[in-house]
């Protein structure tokens, strides 16, 4: 399958939720208790959480007196930190795009969260049998050929699904075509190394609450960076240390010191 | 009298402290780690890993510093420090096991990191390096257990794997010391920018010897205080001298990538992180290099022990300003350790510090000289006044 990708147009977006509603209708989530929270947006729930795996945002924009939305959900990154950091696989990046939770393989350590600069994945503390909850991205419809849910039900065509490059084509042409309407970036294309959802927005994405200033080199690049030495270093040391330690134990027998550790 | 009661009282209170974590650690297994503990979807890790993961493992290095330094580099004069540093190191790497089962999420599933091949994941390789290494404590330890028992066919084969063992001991220990640094170069976004560096694996590194070091300066300055056995000043004093060394090197890579990644800024900002970063170089890592390199001071038991705990407390600053205090996430949420998370590790830091307790008096681990003078309470307390 080619690699796929989802547009999130959010100046087509009207706010209905039907792509909240569908997630969870797909994966089978369940309701909140919601609180009425202080700042920093008007939807409720306030963020994602094990029974919502995207949200829709809500903030007003003073300057086009009316209301501004994003969308919370999994990015899907091209080199994804959160697989890089997991220590068991239990995060893969599929074929198809995919960033996928193979949930009886994780431990609940929690790195993948700490790793995510999106600030994603969610875990469910209130739980004894806890596990990591994120967006699939319908992985298992996409095998069966069907788009995601969120997809599926947009009313406006906010969101839009497809092979990646088409998706990315589309969403300059998007910006090409109606300047005025759009801030010029493509959200996703480079962010981190690019991701395989791209967001539009008619307000800079710090106003929508997006994480922006994130570098355009994928992060686990970071870690590589000591990470492939591992082995080099390991066995230089072993021969190094081992010679080291040898050397000094049959002096220690010439000069007749003994064993004492 | 004085000493026993004073011991009794501290022994009364570790005890306290112990049943007040299991309680709490009881509770998390009940009802989710949500019920005891404040770590939540922004920060993810917290106290739990800044304290019972870094820091534990960092002075769990005592094990390591002192087994390159006498079985590698053939210091051989510091044997008398080899038992001790492996025994605090055994119990500290055990413990961190035990936190570790407290803090994971699913616990029951941890063994499935050794069915997994993930060699991206600093965690995989910590797991993995952790875990053998404390398999070569138990070999280091059980070889001296197995001597002074004279279990002649466990002595016989524990001997001959003996050395083997620590070559590998010290090798892993090296990687996964570093690797607890390159756990934390993924997130330069949450990190702040006065301890996030790319540098970090190595002053991880370089903090666990003085991390090991340290600890094994105060527990060789308390535990032949309280055994009424000869200090050994003179190895104390050699050891202080390897860390100055140590200390140079660190301020020098903590200096340099503070500058190289930008960050002079920051640090001289008037706030709570600049004041914590001051606080960690200059009273943790600059005070104790000053008292080093007195030569009086590697003279005095209690000056090494005062100057020994301001570097420990430097090197516990530095990993829970990167892990706990310097962890900034751009979020709604916000993160302070809660009672629980404290009571957990103190719990299990209380248990350790029991069990070591009773395996020096019982164990062969310190093989000193009993004190000569008449042993009159009051010498040593006047000692360290005057010391400090």
């Amino acid at each position: 399958m080619a690699e796929k990708a989802m547009i999130q147009d959010n100046t087509r977006c009207i706010g209905c939720r039907a792509c909240m509603i569908a997630c969870k209708e797909w994966n089978d989530l369940g309701a909140d208790v919601t609180d009425f929270f202080a700042s920093d947006g008007y939807q409720n729930p306030r963020d994602l959480n094990e029974n919502n795996y995207t949200l829709i945002t809500y903030r007003e924009e003073p300057a086009e007196a009316q209301w501004v939305f994003g969308r919370l959900l999994c990015m899907h990154c091209a080199s994804p930190a959160c697989a890089s950091a997991c220590p068991t696989g239990a995060l893969q990046k599929l074929a198809n795009g995919a960033v996928e939770l193979t949930e009886w393989r994780c431990i609940g350590c929690r790195y993948c969260m700490q790793a995510c600069p999106f600030v994603i994945p969610k875990f469910d503390y209130g739980s004894v049998f806890p596990k990591i909850h994120k967006c699939t991205f319908c992985s298992d419809r996409l095998e069966v050929g069907f788009a995601p849910a969120c997809a599926k039900v947009c009313p406006t065509h906010a969101i839009e699904f497809g092979d990646r490059d088409e998706m990315l084509s589309k969403a300059k042409r998007r910006i090409a075509d109606a300047p005025g309407r759009y801030v010029p970036h493509v959200y996703g294309e480079t962010e981190v190394g690019g991701t395989n959802v791209f967001h539009l927005s008619s307000v800079p994405f710090e106003k929508l609450g997006y994480e922006t200033g994130l570098p355009h080199e994928p992060l686990p690049d970071l870690t590589h960076k000591s990470m492939r030495f591992v082995p080099r270093i390991f066995f230089s040391l072993l021969g190094a240390f081992g010679l080291m330690a040898w050397i000094v134990r049959r002096r220690n027998e010439r000069m007749g010191i003994a064993e004492d550790h | 009298m004085e000493a026993r009661r004073s011991i009794f009282r501290w022994k009364s209170t570790l005890v306290a402290i112990a049943i007040i974590g299991g309680t709490f650690t009881l509770a998390r297994f009940a009802f989710g780690i949500g019920a005891i503990a404040n770590v939540n979807n922004a920060y993810p890790w917290g106290w739990w890993v800044g304290f019972g993961v870094l820091s534990f493992i960092a002075f769990g290095g005592c094990g390591f510093t002192l087994a390159l330094l006498v079985e590698i580099f053939g210091q051989h004069r510091y044997a008398p420090m080899v038992r001790p540093a492996i025994t605090m190191g055994l119990l500290l790497y055990l413990g961190y096991v035990v936190i570790l089962m407290i803090e994971l999420g699913r616990p029951w599933m941890g063994w499935i990191i050794f069915f997994s091949w993930q060699p991206t994941s600093a965690l995989f390789e910590v797991a993995w390096c952790a875990t053998l290494y404390t398999t070569v404590l138990i070999i280091e330890f059980g070889s001296v257990a197995a001597n002074h028992y004279r279990w002649r066919r466990s002595a016989r084969i524990l001997g001959m794997v003996y050395l083997p063992a620590v070559v590998v001991g010290v090798s892993l220990s090296h990687l996964h010391q570093s690797s607890l640094g390159t756990l934390l170069t993924i997130v330069p976004l949450k990190v702040d920018s006065r301890w996030w560096s790319e540098v970090l694996p190595a002053t991880f590194l370089t903090s666990s010897y003085m991390a090991g070091l340290s600890l094994v300066t105060i527990e060789h300055v308390l535990a032949t205080h309280y055994l009424r056995l000869k200090p050994r000043v003179d190895l104390l004093g050699g050891l202080a001298r390897f860390q100055i060394g140590l200390i140079v090197i660190f301020l020098t890579l903590r200096i340099g990538s503070l500058v190289y990644e930008g960050a002079t800024d920051a640090a001289l900002r008037f706030d709570w992180l600049s004041f914590l970063l001051w606080t960690e170089i200059i009273v943790g890592f600059l005070v104790p290099l000053a008292l080093f390199s007195i030569p009086d001071v590697r003279q005095n038991k209690w000056a090494l022990f005062a100057s020994s705990c301001l570097l420990a407390g430097g090197i516990l600053l530095t990993r829970l300003n990167t892990a706990v205090f310097g962890m900034r996430v751009k979020h709604w949420e916000s993160y302070q350790p809660a009672i629980g998370e404290y009571a957990t590790t103190f719990g299990v830091l209380a248990t350790l510090v029991l069990i070591y307790g009773f395996a020096v008096r019982r164990l062969p681990i310190h093989r000193e000289e009993p004190l000569d003078e008449d042993p009159a309470p009051g010498i040593a307390p006047h000692a360290a006044k005057a010391a400090v």
